[in-house]
């Protein structure tokens, strides 16, 4: 008791300090620091994820389907959640997905959709989260560039 | 002493929280998360790939092509004008010092959609309000600009309109990506010059 | 989000007015610290007071604690604020001009101001002497400059050169400052000079 008369100044600066810190550590719904740590999965490419790998993944996934999509989706065998992407961060969606153990799989028929939604959760801190398309390939070049070499360009 | 004691305590107790949090030093997004997902959802944040082509044939100094590709794959063909930035390299350096003009809008793209979207989020996130994102890729370019084609008998204004565009940029792409690398460069800051002088040297 | 500049567009004489008050605030507890007295600055490398260690130290770590929990909270882009430029050579001879400067003097730029303003005269031959050295500085810029510019660093900060957590960073300087506290104690009680110290 003695210990805590002396101190009581100090505790009373410490104290709330450590108190608003540990409730801006765990209450979410802020972005994470280290940018560039978060959107390691989207460089390294391992985020994403089509239908024949999903076996590759464990524990129990859920899908979250981002606005209007694919009925095929539906007959996977999967927890599916129907949300609009501009949804995503309301407060019980965030804590389905906080309190949600496994894989979290994004769909939507526009892969942008997907890609800009999975960056903006990451970056916020939630991991295993993948991005479901049908298009593995997405980001190699499909063409190929003949160069004319009789071309000359006019200045 | 008893002063010197308190205040020890009071400034360690402080250091040893701040040890414990993830500090970083590395750049963090700074825009709330719920406006950011409002922005990042928002089709203005899209330019398509016709649009782009009038921007490049124009040779529109008010918007800078940025390509998000490897070195090899951008030294082999690219949009003519964009400056290369590597995604895995984006945030390595500081965005800001090809990020920065107001007055410059920033459009990227990739070869699909994921590389350059997950840069329009990341710019986004650290307050960089003028990017954009070219819908589609360098993979929608080379379907609509390169390889289209009208058929049927009729063409409306606007479709004319479209089939000029597409023709002037395949022919500025074409013209521009069959220079070997030397000259590539050269021939764009050229241009730069003859616009110029044209405007009667105006900076 | 801080910093102010990047919220609000400040005119300039807001700017100027807010650079005012906080001079003035520096100047008051530079003043009631008893700074103006050289002989209290001396005595930092004598060591019959060492006031301005423990000053300008806690000051500093405040001031990095403060902005690391701001950055912390959200309030406060580090990445927009200003870190000095490191050029290496020119840090270290310049730190010995100055170090010499102080401990012959008395003074350092700031306190030399503060004591000026209470009109002492050894302050104002002091404050002479920095504005000689300035002009000199001016002057002769062609023949040092190189060495002015040379190894230069960017703005780098210690946590990023060592590779650890700011926070990290902050701990261990938070250790050395502490234990410099009590060195300082034990030297004030090896090198007292009451003679002088009675005065300040």
């Amino acid at each position: 008791m003695g210990i805590i008369h002396k101190y009581k100044v100090v505790i009373a600066v410490v104290l709330p300090i450590l108190i608003l810190v540990l409730i801006r550590q765990f209450g979410g719904n802020h972005f994470q620091t280290d940018a560039k740590r978060w959107s390691e999965p989207s460089i390294m490419r391992s985020n994403i994820i089509t239908e024949e790998k999903i076996g590759t993944l464990s524990g129990e996934k859920l899908i979250i389907n981002l606005g209007e999509g694919n009925r095929e989706i539906k007959d996977m065998g999967m927890e599916l959640l129907n949300i609009p992407a501009d949804s995503v961060l309301s407060k019980n969606i965030l804590h389905t997905i906080g309190k949600h153990d496994g894989p979290l799989l994004l769909y939507s028929s526009e892969t942008a959709v997907s890609a800009r939604i999975w960056m903006v959760l990451s970056q916020m801190g939630y991991k295993n989260i993948f991005i479901l398309t049908n298009e593995a390939d997405n980001e190699i070049s499909k063409n190929k560039f003949r160069p004319d070499t009789i071309v000359r360009p006019e200045l | 002493m008893n002063t010197r004691e308190k205040f020890s305590v009071g400034l360690l107790s402080l250091g040893f929280i701040l040890a414990l949090l993830p500090l970083s030093a590395n750049r963090s997004f700074t825009v709330k998360p719920q406006k950011l997902l409002s922005e990042v959802l928002n089709e203005k944040t899209f330019f398509t790939v016709d649009q782009v082509a009038r921007f490049v044939i124009s040779d529109d100094s008010t918007v800078q092509i940025i390509d998000l590709r490897s070195p090899e794959e951008f030294r082999s063909v690219n949009i003519p004008g964009s400056i290369n930035v590597p995604y895995n390299e984006l945030l390595d350096n500081d965005p800001g010092s090809f990020l920065n003009d107001g007055n410059i809008k920033n459009i990227f793209y990739s070869n699909g959609d994921f590389d350059s979207n997950y840069a329009l989020v990341t710019a986004r996130g650290l307050n960089y309000k003028n990017t954009y994102v070219m819908k589609g890729g360098l993979n929608e370019w080379f379907n609509t600009v390169m390889n289209s084609s009208f058929s049927g008998e009729r063409i409306s204004a606007r479709e004319n309109a479209l089939f000029e565009t597409r023709t002037r940029a395949r022919k500025l792409f074409t013209e521009i990506n069959s220079l070997p690398d030397s000259l590539k460069l050269k021939f764009i800051e050229a241009k730069h010059i003859a616009a110029k002088k044209l405007d009667g040297d105006c900076e | 989000m801080g910093p102010l500049s990047s919220l609000i567009t400040m005119p300039e004489w807001l700017d100027l007015l807010i650079a005012l008050l906080i001079g003035i605030g520096f100047g008051f507890s530079l003043e009631q610290a008893g700074f103006s007295s050289s002989r209290k600055l001396a005595g930092m490398f004598y060591g019959y007071d060492t006031t301005v260690i423990k000053v300008f130290f806690t000051a500093a770590i405040v001031a990095l604690i403060g902005s690391q929990l701001l950055s912390f909270f959200g309030l406060l882009n580090l990445n927009l604020v200003f870190v000095n430029e490191f050029y290496v050579a020119a840090s270290i001879v310049g730190g010995v001009i100055m170090g010499a400067g102080f401990i012959m003097g008395g003074f350092c730029p700031g306190t030399g101001l503060s004591a000026l303003s209470i009109g002492k005269i050894d302050a104002m031959v002091f404050f002479a002497g920095g504005l000689t050295g300035a002009f000199l500085f001016a002057e002769t810029y062609p023949l040092i400059q190189n060495l002015a510019n040379s190894s230069y660093k960017g703005p780098i900060k210690i946590d990023e050169v060592m590779g650890i957590s700011p926070g990290l960073f902050i701990f261990l300087l938070i250790i050395a400052a502490v234990a410099m506290f009590w060195l300082a104690e034990l030297a004030e009680k090896r090198f007292a000079r009451p003679d002088i110290t009675n005065e300040l």
